[in-house]
């Protein structure tokens, strides 16, 4: 079972990914004080996932070298820095909302594969992660419809 | 009217807005809440004229008003009739229709629980104090009624800030002395009170330094007095109340003070050391004139209205 190692880790670095671009976000749009403070939370459950992750990361060598093929366009790159302004940001929670998507389909990907090896601990992360990652995709979604009409219709 | 102005029209060729009086306005609304949680369609002008309040609904079944609300109990959490899907408690993450109807709350009410997160701000080694606001028992918000009052203004005319004993001693301050409040974001210089809080802990009142400024009303112990200048920018995620209660500060001795502080002796301002400051005293007795209780249609003793009794269950005392 080769592949699965592959989806380890790619558990972890998207969900590493994704609270780094939590923490770009919240710092460049420090400004809107909401965005600020709850991207830090949410960025702190991803770094949670991740943390939890590490045991069966490790049981499952997670392939680390490249000595594995991967498939292609596995990776997804996280935000390096934020757009400026209203519609900027309104980008900018799009593209988180992509990421925590992709962190989404891997835990359920993952939860499958922990189902059909009876490995309840693997199982327990990729179920509670996955409900954190839902919660982390309804506030995208919340916030995204509050800034839309500002950003689409009346920002310059 | 604007609507008027623009010349609004409905489908008819009536006017769109077709309230022209408070009263019409107040029966248009009334209207809009049939059949709603909160029904006032049996509230009108002469209702909330009349002797006594009147609590929601007020409709053809419950014409007086409604004194307990889920006698059944029945809540409105169906998902077609409730206000709201709710929120999650942590992010404000709007519940969709379609998780709010997979939990069929069908009347049952929700409790939600939240994990336990830390405040936005907590005590460090540069700002080592809690810093937390808060009210007089004579003042309201930034006193542009109280103020006027002169009883309630004489008991608390000016801003303070409160100290433990224990803080004060460890700073050299003592009553009256005027104390610098300072946060990441702002400072405050006022007198102090040595007082009731916790160790640790400085409370100030937010009613003082708004609108009254000291280049507009100059004032002997200078400096800011509006306490929400230490406080942060952020507010709870679901009802967007900005959180005024919590940050961290520090504080330093700017002058001795010649007087006790401006706090009142009474409530959660009384010294800690009791005697040692004039005792707030009220002004004139008032005048008061004694009223008849009005008859009120759904008292419990006239036996005539009011909900229907909860049926204790078997065995029940």
């Amino acid at each position: 079972m080769p592949h699965i190692s592959t989806y380890v880790r790619l558990a972890h670095r998207s969900e590493q990914t994704l609270a780094d671009s939590f923490r770009t976000v919240a710092d460049g749009h420090a400004q809107e004080a909401d965005i600020f403070y709850t991207c830090h939370v949410l960025a702190a459950m991803s770094d949670a996932h991740v943390a939890a992750l590490q045991p069966a990361a490790q049981r499952y060598h997670e392939q680390t070298s490249n000595d594995l093929p991967e498939p292609a366009r596995l990776h997804a790159a996280g935000l390096p820095q934020i757009r400026d302004g209203q519609i900027g940001l309104l980008r900018d929670l799009q593209d988180l909302h992509l990421l925590a998507t992709l962190v989404q389909t891997t835990w359920t990907v993952l939860s499958q594969a922990a189902q059909g090896l009876r490995d309840r601990e693997l199982l327990d992360i990729a179920s509670r992660s996955i409900t954190e990652t839902a919660r982390q995709l309804s506030w995208l979604n919340t916030r995204m419809k509050a800034a839309a009409p500002q950003a689409l219709i009346v920002a310059p | 009217m604007y609507a008027d102005a623009i010349d609004f029209r409905d489908k008819d060729d009536s006017p769109l807005i077709p309230w022209r009086t408070p009263e019409e306005a107040f029966d248009g609304w009334r209207q809009a809440s049939a059949g709603r949680p909160v029904d006032y369609t049996g509230l009108t002008y002469d209702k909330l004229r009349g002797p006594t309040g009147i609590p929601w609904p007020v409709n053809d079944q419950a014409p007086n008003g409604t004194d307990r609300l889920y006698t059944n109990p029945v809540f409105p959490t169906a998902t077609d009739h409730c206000e709201t899907y709710g929120h999650d408690l942590l992010t404000g993450g709007s519940v969709t229709e379609q998780e709010h109807r997979a939990m069929a709350p069908a009347g049952r009410a929700f409790l939600k629980g939240c994990p336990y997160t830390p405040s936005h701000e907590e005590p460090s080694v540069e700002y080592p104090l809690l810093f937390t606001t808060g009210r007089t028992v004579y003042q309201f918000h930034t006193r542009t009624k109280t103020r006027r009052s002169g009883s309630l203004n004489d008991a608390a005319p000016d801003a303070w800030v409160e100290l433990n004993p224990a803080d004060a001693e460890k700073y050299g301050i003592t009553e009256g002395d005027t104390v610098r409040v300072e946060s990441p974001r702002g400072a405050i210089e006022v007198p102090a009170r040595i007082g009731q809080v916790m160790v640790g802990a400085v409370f100030a009142p937010f009613h003082y330094g708004t609108f009254d400024l000291y280049h507009l009303d100059p004032h002997p112990a200078g400096g800011a007095r509006q306490a929400n200048e230490l406080t942060m920018t952020v507010w709870d995620p679901v009802s967007k109340q900005p959180y005024f209660k919590t940050a961290a500060c520090r504080i330093s001795k700017v002058k001795t003070g010649h007087q006790p502080s401006p706090a009142p002796t009474t409530a959660a301002s009384a010294p800690a050391d009791g005697g040692s400051v004039p005792a707030t005293v009220g002004g004139q007795p008032t005048s008061s004139r004694f009223v008849l209780t009005p008859a009120y249609p759904n008292d419990p003793a006239l036996g005539t209205a009011g909900p229907s009794p909860i049926t204790t269950p078997p065995g029940g005392s």
